[in-house]
C-alpha cells in the first residue's frame, strides 16, 4: 500500500524504469536478439538513405545520368556478390571469392600456427620465471607499441613478395598482444598455489605445464580471439602491398576500378568470417573450460 | 610424525620487524595452534615452517633438518580453495596429482612410460580412498573445485595435503569463512586425522575458542610487549604457550565447556589478544606452562638498534 501511495505521487516519467541505465536489468535471449539487430537495421537504413541522396545528386549533376559509384544500391551490391561468387579466376579457373578466401585463410592459418606457439611459450616463461620476465618484458612491451601496419612495407622490402612477408605481417600483428596477455595471466597465478604444488613434489617444469598453462589456457584463447582483428588488418595491409591472390589484393584491384559493388561484399565477407571464427573460439572456451570465470 | 624447532627465529621486512627471536620447540605428534591479533606474525611463522619464507635470523628445522624452501616434508592447507586446488582439474585429478608427483619421476611422466600409467592408476585409487576418508561423496570426484561448497573444498584440500603423507601438516585458517556446521565438520576432520598424536599439525587460527578447542598446545603471539624496564620491544613474541584441555581430550565433549577450557581461552585472551587492558605485556608476564616452552630473552642491543 505504501509503495502504491508513493508511486502515485511521483510523475509518470519518473516511474518509468529505463532498462538501458540500470545495472540490475538483464534482457532475455529474445530481447537481446532484437536489441542486437537494431543497430544493423539502423546502419542499413542510413546507408540506403545516403545512397539515394548521392544517386539523386549524381543524376542532377550529370544531366540525368547516374554516375554514382561510391555508394551502390543494395541491388547493385547483390549483383556484385554474384560477380565475385561466379566470376572465375583466369589462372585457377575457380570463382575469385573462393580463390581469394583460400589464399588469405591459408596465410592467416600459417601465421597463427607459427606465431601462437612461440608467443604463448615466451609469455608463459616470462610470467612464471621472474628472470625471464625481467629480461623480455620491457622489449616486448616496447615493440608492442610499434604499429604493425607500418612494418608491412619493411617486410616486403626485407623478405620479397613471396608468402613470407604476409605471414610475418600477421604474426607481428598478434604476437605482442598474445605474448603480453599470456605473460600477465601467468604472472597472476598465485604464488601460494605454485608453492602448494611444489610441496607435492612437482618439478618446475611440471608446475609450468601441468599447473600454470592449463590454468591460464582460457585467457590465452581469449587473447588469440582478441588478436584476430589486428592479425586480419595486418594481413589485408600486406596483401594490399604485394600479392597475387587474397582478399586484400582483390580489394586493391577493385579499388583501382572503383567497383564498390564488389568491394563491399568482400568487406562484409571478411567481417562475417572473422565473426564466425570469433564465435567458434568463444564456444570452444565455454565448452573446453567450463570452470573459467567461475567463483 | 616429526619434531619441529623454531630456533630463535627473527623475521624482518624493510622497516618492520615481524618476529623477534621466536624459540619454539614442537614435539612429534603435537597439534599446535597459533593465535594472536591480526598482523602479529602467525602466518609468517607458518610460512617459515612451510618453507615459503626464509627467516632473517635463526632457523627452522623439521626432524633436525633445516627447512630451506618448500619441500614434501610439509603439506599445506590454505583458507582459500583457489590457493589449494587447481581450478582446471577435477577433484580427483587435483588429489591424484600429488601422489603422481611424489611417486614417479619426471622422465616417466614426460615419456608416458608404462610405469607412469601404473602410478597414475595407483594415484587415482589412493585419491579416491582418501577422498572417501575425508567424507567426500563419490559423485564429487568428477566435479571441478568451484562446483563444491566451502566445506567440501576444504575437505579436498586436506585430502590433497595428506596424499603425500607429509611429516608436518600446516593449516592457515582453514575454517575461516565457513558456517558453523561446516566449521565443526572440518574441525572434527582435523582431529580425526591427528588422532591424538599420529601426525604433527601446526594450525593457525584467528578464532581463540577454535584454537583452544583444537590444539593440544596453544601458542599466542603478540607484538604488544615491553621489556621489564618499560623499553619498547619490536616484533612478535610467543607470549603464551600452554597445554590445553583441547585436542584429544575435548574431541568427544565438544560443547561441554568445562572450566579448564574456559580458563584456557581466558588466559590466551588476556595474555595475547587483549593484554592487561591494552597495556603492553611485560616480558616477565609471559605465560608458559608447556614443558617444551623455552622463552628466549630478545637481545636488548638488537632491538634497541631498530
Amino acid at each position: 500500500m505504501q509503495t502504491s501511495a508513493s508511486s502515485t505521487k511521483r510523475p509518470w516519467w519518473k516511474r518509468i524504469r529505463n532498462p538501458f541505465l540500470r545495472t540490475d536489468c538483464v534482457p532475455t535471449r529474445t530481447i537481446a536478439a532484437i536489441l542486437a539487430i537494431i543497430p544493423f537495421l539502423v546502419l542499413c537504413g542510413t546507408y540506403i538513405h545516403k545512397a539515394k541522396q548521392r544517386h539523386a545528386a549524381s543524376i542532377v549533376e550529370n544531366d540525368g545520368i547516374d554516375k554514382e559509384r561510391i555508394m551502390p544500391y543494395p541491388k547493385q551490391i547483390l549483383a556484385g556478390v554474384k560477380t565475385i561468387a561466379l566470376k572465375e579466376d583466369m589462372r585457377l579457373k575457380q570463382p575469385i571469392l573462393k580463390v581469394d578466401t583460400i589464399a588469405s585463410g591459408k596465410r592467416l592459418l600459417w601465421a597463427y600456427a607459427y606465431g601462437v606457439g612461440i608467443a604463448v611459450l615466451l609469455g608463459l616463461h616470462m610470467g612464471a620465471f621472474p628472470y625471464c620476465g625481467a629480461m623480455f618484458g620491457p622489449v616486448i612491451r616496447v615493440l608492442g607499441f610499434v604499429p604493425p601496419i607500418l612494418i608491412s612495407p619493411v617486410l616486403v622490402i626485407a623478405f620479397g613478395i613471396d608468402e613470407l612477408p604476409k605471414i610475418m605481417a600477421v604474426i607481428i600483428g598478434f604476437f605482442f598482444s598474445v605474448t603480453l596477455a599470456t605473460y600477465n595471466a601467468a604472472s597472476e597465478v598465485p604464488m601460494k598455489l605454485i608453492q602448494g604444488k611444489q610441496s607435492l613434489g612437482l618439478s618446475q617444469f611440471e608446475i609450468l605445464y601441468r599447473v600454470i598453462l592449463p590454468g591460464i589456457a582460457p585467457k590465452v584463447v581469449t587473447a588469440i580471439r582478441e588478436s584476430l582483428q589486428m592479425g586480419v588488418a595486418c594481413l589485408m595491409a600486406a596483401e594490399f602491398l604485394a600479392a597475387a591472390a587474397g582478399i586484400g589484393y582483390r580489394v586493391y584491384l577493385l579499388k583501382r576500378n572503383m567497383l564498390m559493388e564488389q568491394i563491399i561484399p568482400y568487406v562484409l565477407w571478411v567481417a562475417l568470417l572473422c565473426f564466425i571464427i570469433d564465435r567458434l573460439l568463444g564456444l570452444w572456451i565455454s565448452w573446453r573450460y567450463p570452470w573459467f570465470n567461475k567463483k | 610424525m616429526s619434531n619441529i624447532l623454531f630456533h630463535e627465529v627473527g623475521m624482518r621486512f624493510p622497516g618492520r620487524t615481524i618476529l623477534n627471536r621466536v624459540h619454539l620447540p614442537v614435539s612429534a605428534g603435537e597439534l599446535v595452534t597459533a593465535v594472536g591479533p591480526s598482523g602479529c606474525g602467525k602466518s609468517t611463522l607458518l610460512n617459515l615452517l612451510f618453507g615459503a619464507l626464509s627467516p632473517s635470523l635463526g632457523s627452522v628445522a623439521i626432524d633436525g633438518e633445516e627447512v630451506s624452501g618448500v619441500s614434501t616434508k610439509a603439506g599445506i592447507v590454505y583458507q582459500d580453495y583457489r590457493l589449494n586446488l587447481m581450478p582446471h582439474a577435477t577433484v580427483l585429478d587435483n588429489v591424484a596429482l600429488g601422489y603422481e608427483g611424489l611417486h614417479s619421476n619426471l622422465s616417466e611422466r614426460l615419456l608416458l612410460l608404462p610405469s607412469y600409467w601404473r602410478i597414475r592408476r595407483e594415484a587415482r585409487e589412493r585419491a579416491r580412498a582418501l577422498l572417501a576418508d575425508v567424507g567426500l561423496p563419490t559423485d564429487a570426484e568428477r566435479k571441478y573445485p568451484h562446483e563444491l561448497s566451502g566445506g567440501m573444498q576444504q575437505r579436498v584440500a586436506i585430502a590433497l595435503a595428506l596424499i603425500t603423507e607429509p611429516k608436518v601438516l600446516v593449516m592457515d585458517e582453514p575454517c575461516s569463512g565457513l558456517d558453523e556446521t561446516t566449521r565443526r565438520g572440518i574441525q572434527d576432520l582435523v582431529l580425526e586425522k591427528w588422532d591424538g598424536g599420529k601426525m604433527t599439525i601446526f594450525f593457525v587460527s584467528h578464532d581463540l575458542r577454535e584454537a583452544v578447542f583444537l590444539g593440544s598446545r596453544v601458542i599466542g603471539l603478540s607484538q604488544h610487549w615491553t621489556y621489564d624496564d618499560g623499553a619498547t620491544g619490536n616484533g612478535a613474541l610467543v607470549v603464551v604457550d600452554i597445554e590445553t584441555p583441547g585436542g584429544r581430550q575435548m574431541h568427544d565433549q565438544r560443547y561441554k565447556l568445562d572450566s579448564a577450557f574456559l580458563d584456557a581461552v581466558e588466559l590466551v585472551r588476556r595474555t595475547a589478544i587483549e593484554p592487561n587492558g591494552h597495556k603492553p605485556l611485560k616480558l616477565s608476564e609471559r605465560v608458559t606452562t608447556h614443558s617444551d616452552a623455552v622463552p628466549v630473552e630478545p637481545r636488548a642491543k638488537e632491538v634497541s638498534h631498530e
